[in-house]
C-alpha cells in the first residue's frame, strides 16, 4: 500500500473520530444519565420535608423544575439536580410577577386561547348564597386550607 | 342560578323556616392520592335532588381557562355569575388535603342534595364528578374514595 492511501486513511479516521466527540447540547443545564435520576415521588417527598407546597414538577433543560410556595408561603421556582435533588437555582416571585411568569410557562405547553383570568386567593367569609327576602343564606363558605 | 333552586326548596318546604334559619358548620376534607402529577384543580359543589346546580363551595386552582377541565361543575354552574366569589384558592398538590369549611342550612340535609367534586390535573385525564355523596345527617364522617385523583373524601357536620 502506498503512502498517500495511508495518509488519506489516517485523515478520514481522525475526522470520523472527531465527529463523535460531541459536547453536551448547549440548552441542557443538567447532564445526568437517565439511570441516575430520582423519581418524581422522591422530589415531592423532599419538598414535603422542607414544608414546600409544590404546584408543579416538570422536566426541562435536563433538570427537574419545580414551582410552588416555600414554608414561609413565598412563591418560588427552582431547578433541581435530578440525581441528588440539590437546588441548583431558586427564584422567588415578587408580587405582580406571578401571573406573567405562569402565563409564559403554561402557554409554552398549551395552545389554547386565554379566557378571563380566575381570581387567585381566598376571601374568607365572603361567599354567601343569599336569597332576597329569605331569612338567611343557605350556603355560607368560611374558607379553606390545604394541609 | 346558584340561588334559584335553594329559593325553590325553601319556598316549597312545609317546615317553617324561622327568621334565623338553623344551619350546621360543615368541614369537607378531600385527600388526594399520590398520582404523580402537578397540583390538582378541584371544584367542590352541591346539586339538588333533581341534579341541578345548587352552589359552589370551593374551587382549588387559580386560572379560569382551566376550569373547563372541571367539566360537570363548569357546565352546571355556567349560569351563576357569582360562582367564584370568595371561594377560590390554590390548586392542591398530590397527597395533600383540602379542608373547606361552610355553614349549610339544615334544610339542605336529608333532602336529596349531593356534594360533588370534579378533579383535573394537567396532562392527565379529567375526572368530573369523581366524588358524589348525598348530604345527609347519617353520611357525616363516612369516608368515600374517588377513582382517579381522590384518595378519600369525608364531611363532618356540627
Amino acid at each position: 500500500m502506498n503512502k498517500s492511501w495511508n495518509r488519506a486513511g489516517a485523515c478520514l479516521l481522525a475526522v470520523s473520530l472527531a465527529a463523535f466527540a460531541v459536547p453536551a447540547t448547549a440548552d441542557d443545564d443538567c447532564d445526568v444519565p437517565i439511570e441516575r435520576w430520582q423519581t418524581r415521588e422522591a422530589v415531592t417527598a423532599m419538598a414535603r420535608q422542607k414544608g414546600w407546597d409544590l404546584k408543579r414538577v416538570k422536566i426541562d433543560d435536563g433538570c427537574y423544575e419545580i414551582s410552588g410556595e416555600d414554608a414561609e408561603g413565598r412563591a418560588f421556582k427552582a431547578k433541581l439536580d435530578p440525581a441528588t435533588l440539590e437546588v441548583l437555582k431558586i427564584k422567588y416571585r415578587r408580587r405582580g410577577d406571578r401571573d406573567r411568569d405562569r402565563d409564559r410557562d403554561r402557554d409554552r405547553h398549551r395552545d389554547r386561547d386565554d379566557a378571563a383570568r380566575g381570581a387567585p386567593g381566598a376571601a374568607p367569609g365572603a361567599a354567601t348564597a343569599a336569597v332576597p327576602g329569605a331569612p338567611s343564606p343557605a350556603i355560607s363558605v368560611s374558607g379553606a386550607r390545604i394541609e | 342560578m346558584k340561588t334559584f333552586s335553594i329559593a325553590a326548596l325553601l319556598a316549597a318546604t312545609t317546615l317553617a323556616v324561622p327568621a334565623l334559619a338553623q344551619s350546621r358548620t360543615v368541614t369537607l376534607s378531600t385527600t388526594l392520592k399520590n398520582y404523580g402529577g402537578d397540583g390538582a384543580y378541584l371544584a367542590v359543589y352541591l346539586t339538588d335532588a333533581q341534579g341541578a346546580y345548587a352552589g359552589t363551595l370551593w374551587v382549588a386552582g387559580g386560572k379560569a381557562k382551566y376550569y373547563k377541565h372541571l367539566g360537570d361543575w363548569n357546565r352546571l354552574s355556567a349560569g351563576d355569575a357569582a360562582r367564584l366569589d370568595g371561594v377560590t384558592g390554590a390548586s392542591v398538590g398530590e397527597g395533600r388535603t383540602l379542608k373547606v369549611t361552610a355553614d349549610l342550612a339544615d334544610a339542605l340535609f336529608d333532602a336529596g342534595y349531593e356534594i360533588r367534586i370534579d378533579a383535573a390535573v394537567e396532562d392527565m385525564r379529567d375526572s368530573p364528578s369523581e366524588v358524589r355523596v348525598p348530604l345527609t345527617s347519617a353520611g357525616a364522617g363516612q369516608p368515600v374514595a374517588g377513582r382517579r385523583f381522590i384518595q378519600s373524601f369525608t364531611y363532618q357536620a356540627q
